[in-house]
């Protein structure tokens, strides 16, 4: 039982940490290679992120069955629920935008 | 020859005067004949003079022609030039023009909240020993509000109104142990309404996502992002009910992408109310309303808070594709914390997978373990896991009407409850679950599948076909 308790503490210290440092971070920015002068790789459009993305839960939803400001929310959504990258929720979105 | 040159001299000769002879004669005209000559003359000098005429007819019908022709090049011209000074005039309005367009796209472009979810209806045949029981056993509705605020704001609520029959009648079960793992197993009919997550998330940044109120907790991929429409089989894993599904809380979590390729980590760390008992005791069992033995813990995390102090939880992940549609995914969670008055532990430690191999392959599981801190069994260590696959029959690209739109998926799951002690519960618990998915649309599903449930200490074995309608809107 102590030990247990023992773990317990040590969890919550990590979790508390965790969370604090989380908090203090800055905001990403995303920095093209070209940027820094470094060659350009393959970088995945939103197309194909949505493809990799959306299909492994469920099947993939026509860009045309919701609105701009809708498929806005939605990635939002998912963004957090299937804990997307920012950049590739981006690029989804966009790719749903131009399409729908 | 020179006899035959002479001939044909002399014959050219004769023919030749004769014919010079003959023409004086035929200067000679009589009267008659010239009268006729000139009658035929006059008649041709009528014709000439209609054909003068019918000339100028045909010159006037030209001149007409021409001058409706110039007519309709005029008018053209005129079109064409009030066409240009259209496109002019349009060209220069469209500055004004824009601020209108903008206003008409900008509900559009700020329409915030949207109306997601999946509505379910079923269809069960439950047997156990000889007898059996049909009916529609499952109307669910589900819907999830998303409410954007902001760009860093977002408010979502899942509730779900579920009506069931619930069939199972347990007397066709000779043992009530086949029941543990369930909710319930209560007979008749009942309704529910259910808030089964109602989140405030904010976007601290692009690492930190801030998750509070009622959560779906992330313990395993399961509860998050397998359930309901999204689950190829009618229903949920026998070990999940070894885990909770939701909690009231605080939770942290984001993801950081790793190259290009799509590849990611991802975590989440949680605080939340933690497990619960049904009864509100640390005994390892209770009873239902019918007098059945179930668990006392309770998955649904719909209970009063009966511990001191919060749990706390969290899950890291993998995902690496190399390219769409072939993917793997690792993730490794848990949570820890008391759950019942005593300052008893419950600890929950889950691995979980999956696998995409083409856009027609998939196989996705959990091993869950848990420990409980009971008074009447000390430490159990109910434990289970799941492993579900699923083959698009699109692979073989046969010509066969509803071939192309079908999936096979099977599933088989195993749970150890680890109260054996108790005499006459069931233990153990193996399920077999073949089932078919046909894709009606790529929202509207229609589920079929049988399911053989066996049991250890003697239980008898139990058998389910469900066919189900599932629509994700």
């Amino acid at each position: 039982m102590r030990k247990s308790k023992w773990v317990l503490s040590l969890f919550r210290f990590t979790f508390a940490m965790s969370v604090f440092i989380l908090m203090m971070c800055k905001t990403n920015t995303l920095v093209l290679a070209d940027d820094q002068g470094i060659k350009p790789k393959k970088v995945l459009d939103g197309e194909q992120l949505y493809a990799i993305n959306c299909s492994r839960c469920h099947t993939e939803r026509y860009p045309t069955e919701r609105t701009d400001g809708q498929w806005k929310t939605i990635l939002m959504h998912m963004q957090i629920r299937a804990n997307l990258p920012p950049e590739q929720a981006k690029k989804i979105l966009k790719y749903l935008k131009e399409n729908n | 020859m020179k006899k035959l040159m002479k001939r044909i001299v002399f014959t050219v000769v004769t023919l030749s005067f004769v014919g010079l002879c003959s023409v004086p004669r035929s200067w000679a005209v009589t009267d008659d004949e010239f009268q006729a000559l000139q009658k035929e003359v006059q008649e041709q000098n009528q014709q000439i003079q209609a054909l003068a005429q019918e000339h100028q007819q045909d010159q006037a019908e030209i001149q007409t022609l021409k001058d409706q022709q110039g007519q309709t090049e005029q008018k053209t011209e005129e079109i064409k030039q009030t066409a240009d000074k259209a496109v002019e005039v349009a060209s220069q309005a469209q500055p004004v023009a824009q601020p209108v367009s903008a206003e008409v796209k900008a509900p559009v472009e700020s329409h915030n909240f949207v109306l997601a979810g999946d509505a379910e209806v079923q269809y069960t045949d439950q047997g156990g020993g000889n007898k059996s029981h049909g009916s529609y056993g499952l109307a669910d509705f589900a819907p999830i509000f998303l409410y954007r605020a902001n760009d860093k704001i977002l408010f979502e609520a899942g509730f779900d109104t579920n009506i069931s029959n619930n069939s199972f009648d347990t007397t066709l079960s000779p043992n009530p142990g086949a029941n543990i793992g369930t909710s319930g197993g209560n007979n008749g009919y009942s309704t529910s309404f259910n808030l089964s997550f109602a989140t405030i998330d904010y976007l601290f940044n692009d690492y930190a996502t801030l998750v509070a109120g009622e959560m779906l907790l992330p313990l395993g991929t399961y509860s998050e992002r397998g359930a309901g429409w999204l689950n190829k089989l009618a229903d949920d894993p026998m070990s999940r009910s070894l885990l909770i599904g939701s909690g009231v809380g605080a939770q942290v979590r984001g993801s950081k992408a790793i190259g290009d390729n799509g590849s990611m980590v991802t975590y989440a760390v949680y605080t939340a109310n933690g497990g619960h008992t049904i009864d509100g005791t640390s005994y390892a069992t209770t009873y239902d309303n019918t007098g059945n033995s179930i668990q006392n813990f309770d998955p649904s995390g719909n209970r009063t808070n009966m511990n001191r102090t919060p749990s706390e939880g969290g899950r890291v992940g993998w995902f690496y594709p190399w390219k769409p549609h072939y993917d793997i995914e690792l993730g490794l969670s848990g949570q820890t914390g008391e759950w019942n008055t005593d300052g008893k532990l419950w600890q929950a430690g889950v691995i979980d997978g999956a696998l995409h191999l083409s856009p027609y392959f998939e196989t996705k599981g959990e091993y869950i373990y848990t420990r409980e801190q009971t008074t009447d069994l000390g430490t159990i260590i109910p434990q289970g896991w799941w492993l579900q696959s699923g083959f698009k029959l699109g692979f073989f690209n046969w010509d066969v009407p509803m071939i192309p739109s079908t999936e096979l998926v099977f599933r088989y799951d195993t749970v150890n409850y680890d109260i054996g002690g108790l005499t006459g519960v069931a233990k153990i618990a193996r399920r077999f679950e073949p089932g078919i998915v046909y894709y009606i649309t790529n929202t509207l599903w229609l589920k079929g599948s049988y399911e053989k449930t066996f049991y250890n200490d003697g239980v008898p074995s139990d058998n389910e076909w469900i066919l189900q309608l599932s629509y994700g809107f």
